[in-house]
């Protein structure tokens, strides 16, 4: 079953537009979704939790329609954003009161230990903590009434390396639960190496590509050369093009280019550049 | 609603020393008046205020945009904001009844002023709440709130010019036509928040 699934959703706002957005996430994956400031990433996510209407398509979670039975499937999400959305005269303890309300399956136990394991003060309020800080307790928020499915937008931006690594940790030992789910917005395609395993690539609002990680690492390959040597490889291998600071950099086919060319390893951020940066023709 | 219900109190806590002032400074204004016609409506206008004044904070924190991704419907979202802002409403008033009533009986303590004065207070309140929070859910803006109530109450003056004239009438329908009202404005509020995006 999918956790999620969209279908030929489009959106309208003045100046953008979300094009017959189609891509869905297996139960027990994790799907990272990437693309430029303002492709459509929050739009997408914004749509899927229905706080912005969709003006068609189609948008299952766990099977269900979120329009039908919203109050349903948001007892099975968590959700964080690039910040933590409550208002800040309230502290984390204060909070666990209020969810507790919310949520029956609510497990305060759990909310503060990773309170704990993150170091996140109890009794500080939340205008006083640091973005960090702030960052952690809304994942403890989204986590502590043991969600299926976790819809994160842009939840590491702006945060050091360490952060970034203890919330990634904490992601993986959610995953370890076969029938969770998530989907994650982010820039730091690095972050989504370690631990996705879809990509979703959204641009001006259109999916280019919805494809398994392994698929794209190792399946494309980038060749550097001169035009000559670029004349030499098959035209159907070739995906995209750009000239780089020493010669010229094409994103192939890896199968379909001949093992003499000396092929380097994308990453995803590689094959994201050249599919919003690259030209197709030869 | 619990769960909302529950932050409001904290929410209203944490704001304690703000809300304090708007009775305050209610005060201040009604010794600076001298027709009733003004006393009232910077009464009301206060109360609408302070009522209106956690949204503020929620305004600011987004709060909105987490909140749509909770399992609540926003009919209990709408709900608990129409008790919040009523009781907020209601405590403002009940703390400015004895000063009113004292100010338009001429000075001086009656039973049947404090009755009249503390119904007239409560139908306003709600006539008030019934305008200014479908505003307020449409436009998120306090000042676009409370700018129709002085129309409103301007209106309210110049139909009911002798108001000495209905002082029954005000006792006993006054406070229910103002509940009617206010309960037909949270339809309008849920119609209005239901369209909203976050």
């Amino acid at each position: 079953m999918n956790a999620i699934e969209v279908r030929h959703l489009h959106k309208s706002f003045e100046g953008f537009s979300l094009h017959d957005i189609s891509f869905s996430v297996p139960e027990g994956t994790i799907m990272g979704f990437i693309g430029e400031n303002g492709a459509g990433k929050s739009t997408t996510i914004k749509c899927i939790l229905n706080l912005l209407k969709k003006d068609y398509g189609e948008i299952l979670l766990f099977g269900k329609d979120i329009v039908e039975h919203e109050i349903s499937i948001k007892n099975d999400i968590g959700v964080v954003f690039d910040d933590l959305y409550v208002p800040e005269t309230l502290n984390a303890t204060q909070l666990d009161k209020i969810m507790k309300k919310v949520f029956k399956t609510w497990d305060s136990d759990y909310y503060f230990e990773r309170l704990a394991q993150f170091k996140v003060p109890a009794y500080k309020k939340v205008k006083t903590l640091s973005r960090g800080m702030r960052m952690k307790l809304s994942i403890a928020l989204a986590l502590a009434h043991h969600p299926k499915l976790l819809l994160l937008d842009e939840p590491t931006s702006g945060l050091d390396p360490i952060v970034r690594d203890e919330i990634l940790d904490l992601l993986l030992a959610y995953m370890e639960d076969e029938t969770h789910s998530i989907l994650l917005s982010s820039h730091m395609t690095s972050d989504l190496e370690k631990i996705a395993d879809y990509i979703t690539f959204i641009h001006d609002g259109e999916i280019v590509w919805s494809e398994s990680k392994d698929v794209l690492l190792y399946e494309y390959g980038i060749f550097n050369g001169t035009q000559e040597e670029v004349n030499e490889l098959p035209e159907q291998a070739i995906i995209r093009k750009r000239a780089g600071a020493f010669g010229i950099d094409v994103l192939v086919q890896k199968h379909a280019v001949n093992p003499v060319f000396a092929l380097k390893k994308p990453t995803i951020e590689d094959i994201m550049i050249f599919f919003v940066k690259g030209e197709v023709s030869r | 609603m619990k769960a909302l219900l529950v932050k409001d109190s904290m929410m209203v806590q944490q704001q304690l020393k703000i809300h304090m002032l708007f009775p305050l400074l209610t005060i201040m204004f009604l010794l600076m008046m001298d027709t009733d016609h003004l006393m009232m409506l910077t009464i009301i206008i206060f109360s609408t205020g302070q009522s209106l004044l956690p949204f503020l904070e929620e305004k600011q924190a987004k709060w909105a945009q987490y909140l749509n991704t909770l399992p609540i419907s926003k009919k209990e979202i709408i709900y608990s904001k129409y008790t919040v802002s009523s009781l907020l409403i209601i405590c403002h008033n009940l703390i400015m009844l004895p000063i009113a009533s004292f100010m338009f009986s001429g000075n001086t303590f009656e039973s049947n002023h404090f009755l009249y004065t503390g119904s007239l207070l409560f139908t306003l309140a709600c006539c008030a709440l019934a305008f200014a929070l479908p505003c307020y859910i449409y436009s998120q803006h306090i000042a676009v709130a409370i700018a129709p109530l002085f129309f409103i109450i301007g209106v309210a003056k110049m139909i009911f010019t002798d108001i000495a004239q209905f002082t029954t009438a005000i006792l006993l329908i006054g406070p229910v036509v103002g509940l009617i009202l206010l309960w037909l404005s949270s339809f309008v509020s849920i119609a209005l928040y239901t369209k909203r995006e976050f």
